[in-house]
């Protein structure tokens, strides 16, 4: 494993950290382990792309991160609340956007948003306002009439109207097309001046995530491969100068090269 | 958001989003309670699928409601966005509560239409409620452990599978179920309770993430068995004096008789019950002992366990109406195979099985002269007698409408406590006879209504065991009203040699 000490984002306070894992262990059958010894930090105001191949624990991950799963050991803080143990408790401020986390249907958009608005306390409809325009969509547009990017926006719009301190994607872009991906992007790049947001993608669109991330975290087979800040990581492996290269230098299921014809 | 509030906010989420299925659901309420007041007589028969579709609507709102948040797949929409797993199931257990109270409501609504007592609609409402109640805890609970609305349906498909395997079983083995513990306390309520829990379990975090098969089958076996048990044995009341020995019974096991004929060994057994009583005698294992001292017992066999046996002719138990008690000799008829009629045969040397006896006590809740007129109404029975003829002599029209234990429930959980019987008492009382009910048509498993015409002439078409044996016109006859209470049951091991 391959390990570069983060720089703290200009917007946080020096070293402060938006996540702080240690030694994660998670298992949905007792002894096959889905996260094995995961020690991760992320600091504030960071973007972090988790890539690494299927079934590498990206979304238990996540799912941990955001309060969802409970992990068998090891020791989470999320905004320096401890969210494991005996005294732990769901993080606030954070926003899962999962693809498998469908919007119920019978609701208009702006419905949506005013159900879901009682459950965040920063909760900002102007916000999510200007993201409907954002994405072009129409708040009176029924959810069941969406496509699935459609869906996308939405949850992406609800999760970006709570106002999150970290906000965790989970493959946002998968099934999208170019012009969603770019709105989505948009998005994720819409944060107010005053407010610092953790972001963390785990996405297989490493090109989209070239945009929009400055840290990364691989993961593969339950462990974590390489973690940093991008630019440093970039700096002890010149010859890495993407994502896709990382990926493929730290991963077990690199795909096969393609040679240029002589 | 406190707990409360966030319930209301998620089960008023549901009811917006199922609001087509909800305005199906109140029009087939409000048919159904229309129907159950009497109105729409002309239409009665035809609306009958209103109310069996009721409650099944009822339930399929109430899984739709549990699949839309469930708790056992992936991070889910209310997972994400941060509400409490207890306000989730809450709020699917408040929507079904709306539910069963505005059945409950037009259920007593209709029930109160009837002129029952306040004690009366009380049992009726409260038994309908937690029966109706335990198969929507049931509907919710399946579908808290499927992953969608495919899942529920899959769940659905299987809950059939096994309660129709299950009940193929019954059919050969009603005897050995009815000694099932399910029969011994209320389905409903084991059927609720393990509802409840499977619920609990299911939503005590924002989701498991592991395959919930386990509960699920856990469920489906345990509610198909509640399906499957004799509905008499599911329904009874609790009754302190069900399960206690029926002392006013008085059994001669001396007097046992045992024969073999060529096909079967036949048992007499006499009995003295007190009077207005239904016996109801069932063997639950017996066994022939041979002369070599070898034993052929017949349960193990796979003859079935308990051979039931109509112990009384009906009109022999009014016959004994306010006439002190009555000895009657129970007959039993145990067929045999041609294999173990050819080792009994001549061997024979003495009969052994256990006994159990049910007892019926029987009330008169109603009586008045057939040519009266009028109305006479109890628990579970209305009863309407009208003249036939225009000058009412020859002829009275006995009709009556079963009053439904609960107007919407499903057709296999309609049941009764108490037994109503009608029968005709000529005047001078000597000869009483059953009004037999009429056969259920088909759809209508409650047998809810029914008519008959008083045997004043042979024109009406009655079968001729039911005529006055003097062949006297029905004139000033009465009609009773009675219902037959689970009153005790005696079992009681009997041993005899086989008579020569």
């Amino acid at each position: 494993m391959h390990m570069v000490p983060c720089s703290a984002s200009s917007h946080a306070a020096p070293g402060s950290l938006a996540i702080d894992a240690s030694h994660l262990h998670f298992a949905f059958v007792r002894g096959t382990d889905v996260l094995d010894d995961v020690t991760v930090t992320v600091p504030d105001g960071a973007t972090c792309a988790l890539i690494g191949p299927n079934g590498a624990g990206k979304s238990t991950l996540l799912e941990i991160l955001s309060g969802l799963r409970t992990p068998r050991s090891g020791s989470l803080r999320v905004q320096g609340a401890v969210v494991t143990g005996a005294t732990s408790t769901r993080p606030t401020g954070v926003a899962l956007v999962s693809s498998r986390a469908v919007p119920p249907s019978g609701f208009t958009i702006t419905d949506l948003l005013r159900y879901l608005a009682p459950w965040h306390p920063r909760w900002d409809m102007a916000v999510a306002d200007a993201l409907l325009e954002q994405f072009a969509l129409a708040g009176r547009q029924p959810i069941a009439t969406l496509s699935f990017g459609g869906h996308m926006k939405v949850q992406l719009l609800c999760a970006l109207a709570s106002l999150p301190r970290v906000l965790l994607l989970d493959e946002p872009f998968i099934g999208l097309d170019v012009a969603t991906k770019d709105a989505l992007i948009r998005g994720l790049l819409t944060v107010d001046h005053d407010e610092v947001r953790t972001t963390v993608i785990a996405s297989h669109d490493l090109a989209e995530m070239e945009l929009l991330v400055d840290h990364l975290l691989v993961l593969d087979g339950g462990r974590v491969r390489l973690a940093g800040d991008l630019d440093a990581l970039r700096s002890h492996a010149p010859s890495a100068a993407t994502l896709r290269d990382l990926y493929v230098r730290h991963t077990s299921n690199s795909p096969t090269r393609m040679e240029p014809a002589a | 958001m406190t707990l409360p509030s966030e319930m209301l906010r998620i089960c008023a989420k549901d009811v917006r989003v199922l609001r087509w299925p909800l305005a199906v659901w109140a029009t087939l309420l409000a048919v159904s309670t229309t129907r159950g007041l009497g109105m729409l007589q002309t239409m009665r028969d035809a609306l009958y699928p209103f109310a069996i579709l009721l409650p099944i609507t009822a339930a399929i709102i109430i899984a739709l409601a549990a699949a839309a948040d469930p708790a056992v797949s992936g991070p889910t929409f209310w997972g994400v966005h941060r509400q409490r797993p207890t306000a989730v199931a809450s709020a699917k257990g408040l929507l079904a509560m709306l539910l069963l109270a505005c059945m409950v409501a037009s259920h007593a609504l209709v029930l109160s239409s009837h002129g029952l007592t306040a004690h009366q609609l009380f049992v009726l409402v409260a038994r309908a409620a937690l029966e109706t109640g335990a198969w929507f805890v049931f509907a919710a609970a399946l579908a808290a452990c499927a992953r969608d609305a495919k899942g529920v349906l899959a769940g659905g498909a299987l809950f059939g599978i096994i309660a129709f395997l299950l009940s193929t079983i019954a059919a050969d083995h009603a005897g050995a179920m009815a000694m099932w513990p399910l029969s011994r306390v209320s389905g409903a309520v084991l059927l609720a309770a393990v509802g409840v829990g499977v619920m609990a379990w299911t939503y005590r975090a924002h989701f498991t993430g592991t395959p919930a098969r386990a509960r699920t089958a856990a469920l489906l076996v345990i509610a198909a068995c509640v399906l499957v048990t004799p509905r008499d044995s599911m329904a009874r009341p609790v009754d302190g004096r069900t399960l206690q020995r029926d002392t006013a019974l008085h059994i001669d096991t001396s007097g046992v008789i045992a024969r073999v004929d060529q096909r079967a060994v036949l048992v007499d057994v006499p009995v003295t019950y007190p009077d207005s009583s239904i016996v109801v005698a069932a063997t639950t294992s017996w066994r022939l002992h041979l002369g070599d001292g070898s034993i052929i017992d017949l349960w193990r066999r796979g003859v079935p366990v308990r051979r039931t046996a109509k112990l009384l002719q009906p009109d022999e138990s009014l016959a004994a109406w306010g006439r002190g008690t009555a000895q009657r000799v129970l007959q039993f008829r145990f067929p045999l195979d041609s294999a173990t009629l050819g080792r009994v045969e001549g061997n024979l040397v003495r009969v052994s099985l256990a006994m159990e006896i049910d007892r019926l006590a029987m009330h008169r809740r109603g009586a008045f002269a057939s040519h009266d007129g009028g109305t006479v109404a109890h628990e579970g029975v209305r009863l309407r007698l009208e003249p036939a003829t225009s000058d009412g002599r020859f002829a009275t029209s006995v009709s009556y409408v079963r009053v439904p234990a609960f107007t919407e429930r499903l057709p296999w959980t309609v049941a009764y406590a108490n037994v109503p019987l009608l029968a005709w008492l000529p005047p001078d009382g000597s000869s009483a006879r059953y009004l037999k009910a009429a056969e259920p048509r088909a759809g209508d498993s409650g047998m809810r209504s029914g008519s008959w015409v008083l045997p004043g002439t042979d024109m009406q078409g009655f079968a001729a065991a039911l005529m006055p044996s003097d062949g006297t016109p029905a004139v000033g006859g009465t009609v009773v009203a009675i219902a037959a209470d689970y009153a005790g049951r005696v079992t009681l091991p009997i041993s005899a040699p086989v008579r020569p």
